[in-house]
């Protein structure tokens, strides 16, 4: 506390009743740019009542909004620390930092506080440790606002900042990962390279802070979940506390919070926008939904788009299987725009396969799509049985349009399942693999980047 | 009253009354006492030095410090010492941060006081010296011993403080009431042996800045805050964004405005402006002046109402909640024009204390 004028001490001591209305103001401009995010909200409040007794206007104290808005431009993050200075009375018990993360070349972090800038650099550490950021990108954590640390205030950001963690490395992620935070997401968690998320302290702070910012989900290391709903309970806040996961790798532990924080992009905000928001998706039902609602249309207009020569998009008859998910079923209706459609999956996996070949259904016959489902009372372990089953599917939905455009989908199911599909379609039907760009990292296919290949079985029978 | 009738306006004998009812300095009557009562036996030397050079008549409560007492008190003073060394080293770059001239001078004052306060306790301790020798206690060579090792301390720090830099800084309370008071209230035969501090050399510190400053402005090192000051005071307004044409144009900065203080030569009032940033066109700023009160509150310098306010040639007055009004279009083209840029209030110049307040 060294630097810090013993007249803003003064001011900092006294409790919102002590201080006139000017010395509230003169506390708030003595602040700087950290006024909003240090001060409690009854001495801005004082503060604002000051400026327009004066005769300013509200326009020109907007910038001392309580509480202030957090950064949600690409890159950004904030911390929620617990103040070190019990003496300053005007000062909030939980402080916000707002923070971005940048990306390139080189710049001098020495304006950030000690223990943030040491807790970012352990961010950077394990990340780049996990594989998550390349070893070769340089990346600065920064002030959200410019001077934000080289006002008068900076010496009260000082901490220690461990509990920042999870809350930096979030943000870290999603600024590689091209995404967005959402302001109303929060998470608390210290990071151990052993171990993974560590507890942290000051959880009645922090979770009250949110509660002010209107923060919807906080999430809190598993160790401190119980203790965080209690106080929750106990204090009435509005938020849903859920656990970050006990996991070593950095992703892993934040997966969950990590999908809740992504700003998901609309329907019409640019592709790559768009495959950000599919990748930090962490649960498989929005995840699907995202990817109907917001991807598969676009996406499939791209994928018809490439099918060379186009008389291979002509299709009346689609034949799809159901896996694990059933957005690539979507795709190919939306790539090939059949008249009619089955879709099968496998009979002994039918608790698993079936709902998901349902769902598929009705959203296709939401787009006006003739859908059927069929089970399969074969799979993989009898090929030959499949192949008669196939050619049974086949007669089924063409009927006496045997020579009707037909086009199998062999991308989902299964290699032999596949296989079959080549012993078992007629010379007229064209096979379609959708190859797709796989990011390991997050187990994903990329969207927009799948590339039809279509092949005519005529053609495949005649070259074997 | 006492024997040199003197009051004790400034609270001395109350400080002797608390120091000798601390019950820390029960601990001398054993055998190691500890740093608290040390620090006891310390106020205690402090106060009742005081008394001696004020000439206050502490009555029933006078005495003098046995040895032990003694003893602890030049220890704890001793600490005291190399804590006081450290802040004297570090007074330019502290003074040179201080946000305003009140903050500067109260650094100053606290060096002065503190160094107060070791005369005083070199009163007391001299005394218990010396009252140990005649009535021959037998560790009265070691009191003895032990009080030249402070007085030694004490020239070391005095050649710290002597340092021109330092006796610069200090001369700085010459403007103020402080170093006044302390002569007025000194006894015979301190009144007649003035140490460095009240014999009028800060007051030559005092002179010779002012001299300097005025011939080698821009190599100076130390500069006075209020001249800092009317500088920045001048360049805010110089400096300030081009007015918007409505304040709903304003990009909701997070800080907003710009601070500009003032204060009344005696040191009873302050005068506030809060400068929008960016301005407003045509837009009316207020100055809001109030009455410093004791207890660190403010009120209204109602006082003042009806008395002209100016500032660059910018005339206004004072309304009876202790307001003055001024266009600051006015302001901002004052400050290109105008020579003069100082706060006038009345007949007199008000000191700016603005420095470093963004």
């Amino acid at each position: 506390m060294g630097d810090l004028p013993q007249s803003l001490k003064r001011l900092l001591s006294c409790s919102v009743d002590e201080l006139s209305h000017d010395q509230a103001m003169e506390l708030a401009v003595q602040l700087g740019k950290g006024a909003r995010w240090l001060l409690k909200p009854e001495y801005l409040e004082k503060a604002k009542t000051a400026a327009l007794n004066m005769g300013f206007s509200k326009g020109q104290i907007r910038g001392w909004q309580v509480p202030p808005s957090l950064p949600d431009e690409r890159g950004a993050c904030w911390v929620v620390a617990v103040t070190q200075q019990p003496d300053f009375k005007a000062l909030r018990e939980g402080v916000v930092v707002p923070l971005r993360w940048e990306k390139g070349s080189y710049q001098d972090d020495s304006q950030l506080p000690e223990g943030l800038l040491k807790t970012a650099q352990s961010v950077i550490q394990a990340l780049k440790l996990s594989g998550e950021i390349r070893e070769d990108q340089q990346w600065n954590l920064v002030p959200a606002e410019e001077c934000l640390f080289t006002d008068l205030g900076r010496i009260l950001f000082e901490g220690k900042y461990a509990s920042g963690w999870v809350s930096l490395a979030a943000g870290l992620l999603l600024a590689a990962g091209n995404g967005r935070p959402r302001p109303d997401v929060w998470a608390t968690g210290c990071w151990n390279f052993e171990t993974g998320v560590a507890a942290v302290d000051g959880l009645e702070e922090k979770l009250k802070t949110a509660a002010e910012y209107k923060v919807r989900r906080f999430f809190v290391p598993a160790s401190c979940l119980k203790k965080a709903r209690q106080i929750v309970d106990q204090l009435r806040l509005p938020l849903q506390i859920e656990s970050l996961a006990d996991s070593i790798k950095p992703r892993a532990a934040l997966a969950q919070y990590l999908s809740s924080l992504a700003v998901r992009a609309g329907r019409h905000a640019p592709p790559e926008a768009r495959t950000a928001t599919y990748m930090f998706i962490n649960d498989q039902q929005e995840l699907t939904e995202y990817y109907l609602d917001c991807i598969v249309e676009d996406s499939a207009d791209k994928v018809r788009q490439k099918i060379d020569p186009p008389e291979f998009r002509k299709c009346r008859y689609l034949i799809t299987t159901v896996s694990d998910s059933y957005e690539i079923v979507c795709l190919s209706h939306l790539v090939f725009r059949p008249e009619s459609s089955l879709i099968v999956f496998t009979q002994s996996k039918a608790d698993r396969y079936q709902p998901l070949a349902e769902k598929a259904k009705e959203w296709l016959k939401g787009k006006n799509f003739d859908v059927q489902v069929r089970p399969l009372k074969s799979d993989s372990s009898r090929p030959l049985e499949l192949v008669s089953e196939y050619q049974a599917c086949v007669q089924e939905l063409l009927g006496q349009d045997r020579d009707g455009p037909l086009v199998i989908d062999i991308t989902p199911g299964t290699k032999l399942m596949s296989v079959a599909w080549a012993y078992a379609a007629p010379r007229t039907a064209r096979l379609v693999y959708y190859e797709s760009e796989f990011d390991a990292a997050k187990r994903k296919p990329k969207p927009f980047s799948e590339k039809p290949s279509v092949i005519s079985v005529q053609e495949l029978l005649r070259n074997t | 009253m006492n024997a040199h009738g003197k009051s004790d306006a400034l609270g001395y004998l109350e400080q002797l009354r608390d120091a000798l009812a601390d019950p820390f300095l029960d601990e001398f009557d054993g055998q190691s006492p500890s740093e608290e009562a040390k620090q006891a036996a310390a106020r205690l030397a402090v106060a009742l030095g005081y008394c001696r050079l004020f000439g206050i008549d502490a009555g029933e409560d006078d005495g003098t410090l046995p040895v032990p007492e003694s003893r602890g008190a030049i220890e704890s003073l001793l600490g005291q010492i190399h804590d006081l060394r450290e802040q004297i080293q570090t007074l330019p770059e502290r003074w040179d941060d201080a946000a305003d001239g009140f903050e500067a001078e109260s650094l100053c004052a606290d060096v002065l006081e503190q160094r107060m306060d070791l005369w005083a306790a070199m009163v007391a301790l001299g005394e218990a010296s010396l009252s140990a020798l005649i009535d021959e206690d037998p560790g009265a060579e070691e009191l003895s011993e032990d009080v030249e090792r402070l007085m030694n301390a004490i020239f070391d720090l005095d050649d710290e403080i002597k340092q021109q830099e330092i006796l610069l800084l200090l001369s700085t309370l010459t403007e103020t009431e402080l170093l006044e008071n302390w002569r007025r209230n000194l006894v015979e035969p301190y009144a007649s042996i003035l140490p460095y501090w009240l014999d009028g050399t800060l007051e030559d510190a005092a002179q010779y800045l002012e001299r300097e400053f005025e011939a080698t402005v821009p190599r100076f090192k130390v500069v006075k805050p209020e001249v800092r000051a009317s500088q920045r005071t001048r360049e805010v307004f110089k400096n300030l964004p081009q007015p918007l044409a409505v304040a709903a144009d304003a990009q909701a900065p997070p800080n907003p405005f710009i601070l500009l203080k003032w204060r009344s030569p005696d040191g009873q009032y302050l005068a506030r402006l809060f400068v929008p940033c960016p301005p407003v066109t045509g837009q009316m700023v207020r100055f809001n002046l109030v009455k410093l009160q004791p207890d660190g509150t403010e009120l209204p310098a109602s006082d003042l109402v009806g008395t002209f306010i100016s500032l660059g040639g910018v005339v206004s007055q004072i309304s009876a909640d202790g307001s003055a009004h001024m266009d600051l279009d006015a302001l901002v083209k004052a400050a290109h024009e105008q020579k003069e840029f100082a706060l006038r209030v009345g007949d007199s110049i008000w000191e700016e204390s603005n420095e470093e307040i963004k």
